[in-house]
């Protein structure tokens, strides 16, 4: 019987050691080392920023492996996470930021699930015909059993064009005293001007968003195609980059940070409303 | 502060990696006593089986100790010449590179089974003695598999023969 | 032999114990199976697409292999296709784009694939489906007898992959399995 076991377990084990059939003939090219190099996916560039996967990206690296947020390896990853061909970074803001990040008393992650970064996707829908440029912001949230990514502003020319509240002495308004006439002015001011925006309050704030769901709903948007995407990340403390996506022949290619920007206090409100463009 | 830090974080590496050191001394006879034991058991399976092979149709859940071992040990098995025919086929056809030829082959190998239906299950993955398979094929479709993608990643780890000596089912799992 | 039995049921009884109440997570070893299982299915998808797009292959046979590949697929996956000289996406139903491919009548295709592939985590939905992407780089080269045209390019694919527990009958047994399917492809040509 323990022969018979032996055997069989002999048999198993030779055949689960001869060489199988691996998942790349022998046809196939050879990368060169350029696709190895490259972030191919976002998830990419949070595992290296973070140092949780090997250098050639086979091994994830989790809580407990040795390697796992490895200091050294983080800086080798991070020094090769910048776009070096177009954006112009110093290296010496490189070097500062990289100095915080890899702290030793305090080291800073990024985190997929944590809140802090977002999405920027370049699109194109028709309204009422025509193809126009609509960007969308996304970010992602909790949900169910999971997370999704969900559309968090959006902007869109057409609709900014439409709202343009006036200023000073251009600007009609209601008198202090209409209530005592039942508002009966409202319709004079609603008739004479094509800017009802005028008697809003001064934070009023359109809501760009709603209105391109509504005309969506009405048939009047329709979804065509998307042209870009890229993110922008203010998870690290006092600090801003954006990623972005390069195509292009060499090893400094795939997802890359394309900006960095050091924050002094209020900074970030500054470049947020710059970024959303909402005004 | 910042040697201090490094000591902290040098101690809590080499507590993650310590019980990982114990683990695995402890697991690889574990885990070669499991293997023994399900081959052990595969063993009496096909011995249990090669009872349904003869006249007796009850299929008597009962557990009963291996009967006769000593014999099974020279000769092969209903159940191994079964599975090394079908390895034959599944490399034939994998390796085939005329379209009838293989089509020939997955007739004939279809003749070994109860059905063309029969099941096909592949073991991807076992933790704790609990198996992850594929999503379940027919044996129709797997040997068709083989022809498509040329290439022959699972080898046979359990079989089921019916009293004719067809095959009823098949476990197979990927070769490392 | 009786005692060592005993031994084993006994130590499979204290794993399987311990396996249960972590039956839905996925472990990294687990985690690495669903991988290569992922990653067998891209590649599966690559051979009938070579099949598919073979001038070689029956109409017959053809039909059959695009059923086979459309089965890899989540209902409604669609392809995602954008060029270097056009940046925007072109999007093609799966179906679509096979019966695409086998219009394209090369006499001779070969499609290959890097020997490079990225594999995301895992990362759970509302619904509670596991989703992933795996990326591969293929190059495509598709040559023409007639006209001696010869067309070749190198693409990146990012494919979604679903993954789900999921449960079956098996000659009354219960069967648990990990039902790995392809969903949308982003494929961007490259300038390798």
């Amino acid at each position: 019987m323990r022969k018979l076991i032996l055997s069989v377990f002999l048999l198993i084990f030779t055949l689960e050691m001869a060489p199988g059939q691996g998942l790349y003939s022998p046809g196939s090219p050879k990368d060169d080392g350029r696709f190895a190099a490259s972030t191919k996916q976002v998830n990419q560039f949070f595992r290296r920023f973070n140092a949780e996967e090997s250098v050639d990206g086979s091994q994830r690296y989790y809580n407990g492996d040795a390697l796992f947020r490895d200091r050294e390896l983080r800086g080798k990853f991070i020094s090769i996470l910048f776009d070096n061909e177009t954006s112009g970074i110093s290296n010496e803001l490189k070097k500062e930021f990289m100095t915080e990040v890899l702290s030793e008393v305090m080291p800073q992650y990024i985190n997929f699930h944590r809140e802090g970064w977002f999405a920027e996707v370049q699109s194109i829908f028709t309204y009422r015909g025509k193809r126009e440029n609509v960007t969308l912001f996304l970010k992602i949230q909790p949900e169910g059993l999971g997370y999704e990514w969900v559309i968090d502003k959006v902007v869109f020319q057409p609709f900014k064009e439409i709202f343009n509240k006036p200023q000073g002495e251009s600007k009609g308004f209601l008198h202090p005293l209409s209530h005592e006439l039942g508002f009966m002015n409202l319709r004079k001011a609603f008739q004479d001007s094509d800017t009802p925006e005028a008697f809003t309050p001064k934070e009023y704030q359109p809501d760009y968003l709603t209105l391109f769901l509504y005309e969506m709903k009405r048939g009047n948007i329709k979804f065509e195609t998307i042209m870009d995407v890229k993110f922008h990340f203010f998870q690290i403390n006092n600090w801003y980059f954006e990623l972005n996506q390069f195509n292009r022949p060499g090893f400094n290619t795939g997802w890359l940070i394309s900006n960095l920007v050091k924050l002094k206090p209020g900074d970030k409100e500054t470049l947020l409303r710059y970024i959303y463009d909402q005004k | 502060m910042l040697f201090v830090q490094y000591g902290l974080s040098q101690r809590k590496n080499k507590q993650f990696i310590k019980p990982k050191m114990k683990r695995r001394t402890i697991q690889s006879p574990v885990s070669t006593l499991l293997t023994l034991a399900l081959f052990g058991l595969l063993a009496m399976g096909a011995c249990k089986s090669k009872k349904k092979v003869a006249p007796a149709p009850a299929p008597a859940p009962v557990e009963q100790p291996a009967p006769t071992p000593p014999p099974a040990a020279p000769q092969p098995s209903a159940e191994e010449i079964a599975v090394g025919k079908l390895e034959n086929y599944f490399n034939s056809i994998a390796q085939s590179t005329n379209v009838d030829a293989a089509n020939r082959t997955i007739n004939e190998a279809l003749g070994m089974f109860s059905n063309s239906q029969t099941p096909v299950l592949i073991v991807i993955h076992q933790e704790n003695g609990i198996k992850d398979y594929d999503e379940p094929t027919t044996i129709e479709k797997y040997l068709h598999y083989l022809k498509d993608t040329k290439k022959n990643l699972n080898f046979i780890s359990d079989i089921r023969l019916d009293g004719n000596g067809r095959v009823t089912e098949l476990e197979l799992r990927r070769k490392k | 032999m009786k005692k060592y039995i005993s031994l084993f049921l006994l130590l499979f009884l204290a794993t399987a114990a311990v396996s249960v109440a972590q039956s839905d997570n996925i472990s990294p070893a687990r985690k690495q199976a669903i991988d290569s299982l992922a990653l067998e299915k891209v590649k599966d998808l690559s051979k009938y697409i070579s099949i598919i797009g073979s001038k070689e292959t029956q109409f017959s046979e053809a039909n059959r292999v695009m059923d086979r590949a459309e089965e890899l697929f989540a209902p409604g996956a669609e392809m995602g296709v954008s060029s270097l000289n056009r940046k925007e996406i072109a999007y093609y139903k799966v179906r679509r784009y096979f019966e695409r491919l086998m219009a394209l009548n090369y006499d001779r295709v070969n499609i290959t694939w890097y020997d490079i592939h990225y594999i995301s985590d895992l990362e759970r939905q509302p619904d509670g489906r596991y989703v992933g992407v795996v990326t591969v780089y293929q190059r495509f080269e598709g040559t023409s007898l007639e006209s001696g045209l010869n067309y070749r390019d190198t693409t990146k694919k990012d494919i979604t992959i679903y993954v789900e527990k999921k449960q079956t009958q098996i000659a009354g047994r219960t069967i648990e399995f990990w039902d790995v399917m392809l969903g949308d492809i982003r494929v961007t040509e490259t300038s390798a």
